[in-house]
């Protein structure tokens, strides 16, 4: 249970985060953490791969809906990638391709931001 | 001991009746010259009896039961020195003397008989209460063969007492002729009395001060005792009463014995009087911190008495405490007394090689007498003050993890003997129990507050719910909600319109507890009202996503389902804001289908993109159609393998018994997800509303 873990690595102006095992109100703060200091250093071109999610809480969720607003303001984005199928259900049964970009995977992401 | 219930002045009055009659006996056999044979035995019975009643007389003076050591031998000394003035007076008054020709020996004038009784008088009086003192330092601490002893003694120098009277031996300790019985119970008599001599443990407890000064004062109040043989008994006692004499006699032994073997006890304990008053002092240290920390519960201040506690019991002017964090593998000062603050950060920065370390590891005390000459610890060379010897002992919780160290330290070496580490050892241990219990009763507060708020939003919940399933024409309706531990949000709600028509909401606010409760309360009302103006499913969701979007943080979403069923045009319609799909049994062709029409949950965007993305789906039913509502709690309900029911299983379990109403078919449902969970626990609300078209 709730081992949860996110690693960055910069690639250009886009930052890649990748999230690894289970994000949920106890490890929210340190997915939380990890997009603030992006914020913090004006890296707004934010990729983050799913591949290794195995499982969001509504908390987790809520991050994502946390920061959004923020960054689209300053011209940035967040967008996803490599979501396996489970977790692509939970993003979809609400709505979220609506509101955020979500790939295949990660280059896809980085394309699109590179692109403009 | 019995006691009789004579009132003490009728004990005085007896006592001193029994003198004068035995004084008028004297003044008779002086005058008259005469032997009254057997009438001697009856003088002698009279003037034993006398030390009886006056003793009864004693036991209801306060001076019985007096239990203080110090008060007990004032007493001693001043009832002595005043047995000695008296005697004095009375011996320069009247001058006596006695004829020794005879045994016992026969006063010459009638001074001397006046002298006889009024002597016998004091000494009875005075030895009586000297008597009672010793008894109550016999009796300082109970043990069982002390009244054998006190039994045995007084059986025994009551034989002396008749022995000596009916062969009135001459001397003491002849063993011979007419003395040889006397002087065999007077010996017996004797040997209890030392037996009984030996009961001064309350020379034990004394301070120092006053094992060395009732020492000088007992070592030179013996030689009185002794000299009061020849100044208060003898010929004077013995021409009054023989009785009276052989007991008062005894008495003297007795408290010669008992006063020489104090001295020998006192002069025994004087060498270990310091370390004995030392290790008193640590004890009653030890239950006053004790008894102090027990009722403090903030973590700063039991940190702040401990210090101090440990401080003044050792001596030890420099005393702090570490506490140890495991999720950050760092000790830090919680509290200190008389350190400087850059001798604290510097205690704080330690690296890992260092004597905290090792304590930590090895969970054992370690005490370093010679700091200067030590590597280890060299942090404190760097203090303004200067320290010569240091100890540490580990703080070990109940389930044996350490998660503090109580240091103190002196400015000398070997500052720190084996005794005092065991003392703060002592102090640790307490320290360790009160501080856990403090930590232990702030996160039980925690735990209540929580489950406080817990309760709150579960009764939230339960009263936003409908309280009965609604009855409508042409359809069953059951609704089912089990509720997990922390309150999910689930909720669900029926409204009517004219003409068999309704309309029945299904939601999931995200979150847990009291916000997620008090979520559902505003969607509650805003849906209730908005139903009154509009039928259309994705008007009211829309209008609820236009009102709650800014009164919602940013990071909490409500998914909602909202369906109209108009039984008489047996049509169903619903729009679905980012809930889970649904269920839909066609009896007809006896499949199911999940159907999700577009739409985003509520609270994601502020109108348009909701609006634009979310779809209103319509439906033609028929008899036996069902229609599944449900919430992800069902969906995602997990077993003790990590699998999730699904909806497949949901499906499934529709399919096989759609044949029966809902209210079965809800139990089976029921059944199918409590055998998959297999006592596995709900980490979600689980609703599921059941259709079935009639």
């Amino acid at each position: 249970m709730s081992g949860f873990e996110v690693s960055r690595i910069d690639d250009r102006e886009v930052s890649v985060l990748h999230i690894t095992g289970f994000l949920d109100a106890h490890t929210v703060p340190q997915f939380e953490d990890a997009l603030q200091k992006l914020v913090q250093e004006d890296r707004i071109k934010i990729a983050v791969n799913l591949d290794k999610l195995e499982y969001i809480s509504s908390a987790g969720l809520g991050v994502f809906m946390g920061f959004i607003e923020e960054i689209r303001e300053k011209g940035g984005d967040i967008k996803l990638s490599n979501l396996s199928q489970k977790v692509f259900k939970v993003f979809d049964l609400l709505g979220f391709p609506a509101l955020f970009d979500i790939f295949e995977n990660e280059n896809e992401v980085k394309a699109k931001f590179l692109d403009g | 001991m019995i006691r009789f219930r004579i009132p003490p002045q009728l004990s005085l009055i007896i006592t001193a009746l029994l003198f004068v009659v035995t004084f008028l006996y004297d003044l008779l056999r002086f005058y008259s010259g005469m032997d009254f044979g057997g009438w001697v035995y009856l003088h002698e019975g009279l003037s034993a009896a006398t030390i009886f009643f006056f003793y009864l007389y004693l036991t209801t003076r306060p001076i019985f039961r007096e239990t203080s050591v110090r008060k007990n031998l004032l007493l001693f000394i001043k009832t002595l020195a005043l047995f000695y003035l008296i005697v004095l007076i009375f011996k320069f008054t009247f001058n006596p003397s006695y004829s020794l020709e005879s045994f016992p020996p026969v006063p010459q004038s009638i001074p001397a008989v006046i002298y006889a009784n009024l002597i016998s008088i004091v000494d009875m009086v005075f030895m009586s209460y000297l008597l009672v003192v010793i008894k109550n330092l016999v009796y300082y601490k109970y043990k069982k063969r002390t009244n054998i002893y006190a039994i045995l003694a007084l059986i025994f120098v009551m034989l002396t007492v008749f022995s000596t009277v009916y062969y009135k031996p001459s001397s003491l300790f002849t063993f011979s002729d007419n003395g040889l019985i006397s002087d065999i119970f007077m010996l017996i008599t004797l040997i209890f009395l030392v037996l009984l001599s030996f009961r001064n443990s309350w020379v034990t407890y004394l301070s120092r001060k006053e094992k060395y000064s009732y020492f000088l004062v007992g070592s030179l109040t013996i030689w009185p005792v002794i000299i009061l043989l020849d100044l208060a008994f003898q010929e004077a006692l013995q021409s009054h009463s023989i009785a009276l004499n052989t007991f008062l006699v005894s008495t003297w032994f007795f408290l010669v014995f008992y006063s020489s073997l104090a001295a020998i006890n006192l002069l025994l304990h004087l060498p270990t009087a310091r370390v004995f008053d030392r290790k008193m002092k640590e004890v009653s240290s030890l239950h006053h911190l004790s008894s102090t920390i027990s009722l403090e519960y903030d973590t700063k201040k039991l940190a702040n008495t401990i210090i101090e506690m440990s401080s003044e019991v050792l001596e030890s002017p420099y005393t702090w405490l570490e506490l140890y964090d495991p999720e950050t593998n760092k000790l830090h000062v919680a509290s200190s007394k008389n350190l400087m603050e850059n001798e604290i950060s510097l205690l704080n920065q330690q690296s890992d090689k260092n004597l905290s370390r090792k304590i930590l590891n090895d969970k054992k005390s370690i005490v370093i007498n010679e700091l200067p000459k030590s590597e280890v610890f060299s942090v404190t060379k760097m203090w303004n003050h200067t320290i010569g010897s240091l100890v540490g002992v580990p703080l070990v919780s109940g389930k044996g993890t350490i998660f503090g160290i109580l240091f103190a330290a002196k400015s000398q070496i070997f500052g720190f003997d084996p005794d005092d580490v065991n003392m703060l050892e002592a102090y640790a241990n307490q320290a360790a129990i009160a501080l856990e219990n403090a930590n232990l009763l702030k996160t039980s507060f925690e735990q209540e507050r929580l489950e406080k708020e817990l309760q709150i939003a579960r009764e939230v919940q339960l009263r936003l719910l409908p309280q009965t399933t609604p009855k409508y024409e042409h359809v069953q309706i059951e609704a089912m909600m089990i509720t997990a531990y922390e309150v999910g949000g689930d909720y669900y709600d029926f409204y009517t319109y004219p003409d068999n028509r309704f309309g029945m909401i299904i939601g999931d606010v995200s979150g847990k507890g009291t916000s997620a409760a008090f979520y559902m309360a505003e969607t509650k009302g805003v849906i209730q009202s908005l139903a009154r103006s509009y039928e259309s499913p994705r008007e009211i969701l829309i209008q609820t996503n236009n009102l709650l979007y800014s009164t919602m943080d940013r990071k909490s979403f409500i998914s909602l389902l909202a369906v109209r069923f108009d039984l008489e045009n047996k049509h169903v319609c619903f729009s679905r804001a980012g809930h889970c799909p649904v269920v839909y049994y066609e009896a007809a062709t006896q499949k199911t289908k999940l159907i999700q029409p577009p739409g985003i949950a509520v609270g994601l965007d502020e109108g348009k993109l909701f609006t634009d993305t979310l779809q209103e789906f319509e439906l033609e039913i028929k008899p036996n159609d069902i229609l599944a509502f449900y919430t992800d709690g069902l969906s995602e309900a997990r077993n003790g393998r990590a699998e999730e029911f699904g909806e497949e299983r949901l499906c499934e379990a529709i399919r096989e018994n759609a044949h029966m109403d809902v209210y079965e078919l809800k139990d089976a449902i029921l059944d199918r997800i409590l055998k998959f969970l297999n006592d596995s626990h709900l980490h979600d609300d689980l609703t599921l509303v059941l259709t079935k078209i009639t």
